[in-house]
């Protein structure tokens, strides 16, 4: 039987370590049946002023390996509201870390990948070891999928459109050293026993971080967008026509969210970012695509 | 029931300035614009407001201060009174021709007896493509539309049929010189009407944009302006849609693409018996009038298919055209054209095109009904006919006849 730990040290810190059971960590059942408890503490120790800031990290080698593809691979069509339910409430959980009111930063000690990395995203700060055998990437679109842990979203606000759409339509992927060049995450430390203090560090330095989402005024229309960043509007089609295969719906899907969250509040683009997740996930392309998947982890 | 012939009584535009903030129109509101020219129209035929029926103008990006229904706020603020309903139209650039095909069913339909058609674009002010909408921004619209921009259309027309830089940019001039040599022998006055301030001072009494100074060598200096975006994925997607087109070259630049600018123009329609009350002389009529869709990603190569189109419903023939007025949204867009066509080129925009002029997009339809309706006048002819390609696959195309 796994865990997710809370420990709060005496500057208020707390470390949530995700040490589910099994090899490594995975957005499954046991995560969604543990998680509310974690964050039911850490919104208690805030709620006693207790709270001065969060480290995300995990026991194990890799950080988080990905989202649930087995219950992916078990979803067909009639299934789409109990889907549609799951990824909210997986947002949900990811929100309330965010939204803590407190600073929140990742310790990416290993490779963080699809919903691994979207949790990432969910923090104000991430911070990796600088491993050459570890990766981060946001894989959805290769199972005709796309990334409905906000991922798309948040990612876009991180990168700007143009610099995410090779990760989320192209599904690239990037060792942890080359991640910070990238701008997947914000600092990188040597080895392992670095990175908590570097957590901590950066939490003191940043008592109130807001996410670029959050920040911005709660916009609602093309017309608000500034001039110069309109014209991303059409380049996100040619840049993912070039970036993608066109062959793969989940592309444009992809884009398409993207492209709505740059003038959109967030409440609303995250309900369309699961829609279109719901809508690829029921796709007989999806489902071939993850069947490939779990045909050739057999075969290997 | 029995449909009414439709008659132009007038025609009138303000001079096309250059649609930037230095150009001579950028102080100028679209609705000044507009209120301008109906006053003008009033004081050249004695119409007042309550005489008109509807105003209809076309505009491309409506909203900003072009927006809502400014045809009715228009009347209102020129004086014109309570009585004019106003409309609306949108075809992207066919929108100002599109005004005057509503407006001439209407008539023909016994709905309306007198209508100010037309159209406006300050383009300086309200930027193209600034509405959005979701053929070009949406990317499931950009899908299922083929949505390329409009320079890679042209672009792909004279990958198709092989037209070098060189052809284009020879267009390009000829324009130009066209253009400047009716301007030098006031062709365009019958229909200009100089733009004032509110104080009356004028602010721009002719066309802005033809270069006495363009030469061949200083439009080949130019960059290729649409090779960039070309190469970021937009060529990929027109490959995907033009199966065998092959590598796309990027010819068209600046100086062989029509200008962005200012403007706004204005035709007087009615039937006869209206025409009779008001004590005007009709100078053409509206002989046929069609819209058609065509190929979205090559886009602007309409205006060919729409007049085969509008010569086979009038019974007539390209040798029974005296004049072509062809929006020179890109040369390749007139260039395929002539090929389409037949026509000798001294036939098609005799006093310049969109590439030295200028092109604001909802009222370039009008502007050239006025064009080459001055011009059959001067040179005592008889047919001629106005096209424009549009955005998102579409083409217009109006035929007019002196009477």
């Amino acid at each position: 039987m796994g865990q997710i730990t809370v420990e709060l040290d005496p500057a208020g810190i707390a470390t949530l370590t995700i040490a589910l059971e099994g090899k490594v960590n995975i957005m499954n059942d046991e995560f969604m049946a543990l998680m509310p408890t974690a964050l039911d503490r850490l919104e208690r120790h805030y709620g006693a002023a207790e709270l001065t800031g969060v480290v995300v990290t995990s026991d194990k080698r890799t950080f988080v390996a990905g989202g649930d593809l087995a219950l992916m691979a078990r979803s067909r069509p009639g299934m789409e509201a109990e889907i549609l339910a799951h990824f909210e409430r997986l947002k949900s959980f990811l929100r309330r870390l965010e939204g803590l009111g407190v600073p929140v930063v990742a310790a990416i000690n290993g490779t963080a990948l699809g919903g691994g990395y979207e949790l990432c995203l969910a923090c104000h700060h991430r911070i990796a070891v600088a491993r050459e055998d570890a990766q981060l990437g946001l894989p959805e679109v290769d199972f005709g999928i796309l990334p409905a842990a906000g991922g798309v979203i948040r990612l876009t606000a991180l990168l700007g459109l143009q610099r995410a759409l090779p990760f989320l339509v192209g599904g690239e992927r990037v060792t942890l050293r080359a991640a910070l060049g990238r701008g997947l995450v914000d600092a990188l430390v040597a080895d392992e026993a670095a990175l908590l203090p570097a957590a901590r560090d950066w939490i003191r330095a940043n008592p109130a971080p807001v996410q670029p989402f959050d920040r911005r005024p709660a916009v609602y229309g093309v017309h608000h967008l500034p001039p110069g960043q309109r014209l991303q509007l059409q380049m996100a089609s040619a840049w993912t026509r070039a970036l993608g295969d066109p062959e793969n719906p989940a592309t444009r899907r992809i884009a398409d969210v993207a492209v709505q969250s740059l003038f959109l509040p967030w409440d609303i683009a995250s309900r369309l970012e699961t829609r279109g997740f719901v809508e690829l996930l029921m796709t007989a392309d999806a489902q071939r695509r993850i069947a490939q998947f779990f045909n050739a982890r057999k075969a290997s | 029931m029995r449909l009414r012939d439709v008659y132009i009584y007038d025609a009138l535009r303000t001079p096309r300035g250059r649609g930037r903030a230095d150009g001579s129109l950028a102080e100028v509101k679209p609705l000044h614009l507009v209120t301008g020219l109906l006053r003008a129209l009033s004081d050249r035929t004695g119409l007042s407001g309550a005489q008109v029926d509807e105003i209809i103008l076309g505009t491309v990006n409506p909203h900003g201060e072009q927006g809502s229904v400014l045809a009715r706020i228009a009347a209102l603020a020129a004086g014109w009174g309570t009585h004019p309903a106003g409309l609306q139209v949108n075809r992207f650039c066919a929108s100002g021709s599109e005004a005057i095909h509503i407006a001439a069913a209407k008539i023909a339909a016994g709905q309306a007896g007198v209508i100010v058609a037309g159209g406006v674009e300050v383009m300086s002010r309200v930027p193209m493509g600034s509405d959005g909408g979701p053929w070009a921004e949406d990317v499931e619209g950009v899908h299922a539309g083929g949505y390329v921009p409009q320079g890679i259309s042209a672009d792909i027309i004279a990958t198709q049929d092989g037209w070098q830089r060189a052809d284009l940019d020879a267009f390009a001039l000829a324009s130009h010189q066209k253009a400047l040599q009716a301007q030098g022998g006031g062709h365009f006055a019958r229909s200009l009407v100089p733009v004032r301030d509110a104080a009356g001072l004028e602010l721009l009494a002719q066309d802005e944009m033809p270069r006495s100074d363009s030469s061949l060598e200083r439009l080949a200096r130019l960059k290729p302006a649409f090779a960039g975006i070309g190469a970021e994925g937009f060529d990929l997607i027109a490959q995907d849609r033009l199966p065998g087109i092959g590598p796309i070259t990027h010819h068209h630049s600046a100086g062989n693409a029509s200008g962005i600018a200012d403007g706004a123009a204005l035709v007087l329609l009615g039937s006869v018996e209206a025409g009779a009350a008001l004590g005007l002389q009709p100078r053409a009529r509206i002989a046929g009038a069609v819209s058609i869709g065509c190929d979205p990603t090559v886009m602007l190569a309409g205006p060919g298919p729409a007049v085969d189109r509008l010569l086979a419903d009038a019974g007539l023939g390209y040798g029974d055209i005296d004049l072509f007025e062809v929006n020179e949204a890109f040369a390749a867009v007139a260039l395929r054209f002539l090929r389409h066509s037949g026509i000798p080129s001294d036939k098609l925009n005799p006093n310049g095109g969109a590439i030295a002029l200028g092109h604001p997009l909802g009222a370039t339809g009008a502007i050239l009904t006025g064009t080459l309706l001055d011009e059959l006048e001067r040179r005592d002819l008889r047919r001629g006919v106005v096209t424009l390609c549009a955005a998102g696959g579409m083409a217009i195309a109006t035929l007019i006849e002196r009477v």
